[in-house]
């Protein structure tokens, strides 16, 4: 009975930490885009909600996996990102990577989940203004 | 010896296995896009363009040109009013009975 009420007692103490698992690295991320600001080489900025840019509605950050990616598990085709490096400022989770000759790096705010993503390339460079929150 | 060629058959299913890993890794790897740097690039990139190329057309496009219509020609005066005009310039005293007759017959002339 009292292995029995140790266990529940543990149970119950463990459960508001893992739904306190914040923005640390430590669980998984999802991430909503808002808005883009995109500039080339060639012409003037652009820019506009998301969604107008026809970017995927959310993005799935796998700290284990240490891939970013667009579709959560199961998926046919896989489209993901592999991070090259994770570090922890005081405030910030950055996350960077190289892709197809673009470097690209993310920046979430532990306290408040606002995310900014940059990406550049030879031509053009663009930012990607969101939120994310643990999984 | 049997033993010996057992040992050989490992080694060599071992070294097929290895084959077939290597075969099979990239075509694992074709079934990953590129995520950010890929499908999230090439969708921002296309669209900066398309906004880009509509924002060139709308700036270049000429101004709708405002539309010139011919100025209204002044209404000719009918027969009966340029008699009537000239009965009122006659009766005025403002012409002789002689160019009122010449007015006259040139109006009557010309219908």
């Amino acid at each position: 009975m009292r292995k029995l009420f140790s266990a529940f007692a543990l149970t119950i103490g463990a459960l508001p930490v893992a739904s306190a698992a914040g923005i640390d690295g430590s669980a998984n991320l999802v991430c909503a885009a808002n808005n883009v600001v995109a500039c080339s080489k060639a012409s003037s900025c652009v820019q506009g909600e998301a969604s107008s840019f026809d970017l995927p509605a959310f993005m799935f950050v796998d700290f284990k996996a240490r891939v970013v990616k667009a579709r959560t598990e199961g998926d046919a085709k896989r489209i993901e990102s592999p991070i090259r490096t994770f570090e922890k400022s005081n405030s910030q989770l950055i996350l960077q990577g190289v892709e197809n000759g673009h470097g690209w790096g993310m920046s979430i705010d532990q306290a408040g989940g606002g995310m900014t993503t940059t990406v550049s390339g030879e031509s053009s460079s663009f930012m990607i203004f969101g939120a994310c929150t643990a999984l | 010896m049997f033993k010996h060629n057992g040992n050989l058959l490992k080694v060599l299913a071992c070294l097929a296995s290895m084959g077939l890993m290597v075969v099979y890794a990239p075509a694992k790897a074709n079934d990953t896009g590129a995520f950010i740097g890929g499908m999230v690039t090439m969708k921002v990139v296309n669209n900066m363009e398309r906004r880009t190329q509509a924002e060139e057309a709308q700036a270049y496009r000429p101004a709708p040109q405002p539309v010139h219509q011919a100025p209204a020609q002044p209404a000719r005066p009918s027969k009966e009013s340029q008699l009537q005009d000239l009965d009122r310039l006659a009766a005025g005293g403002y012409i002789t009975p002689q160019e009122y007759k010449d007015r006259r017959k040139a109006i009557l002339d010309s219908m």
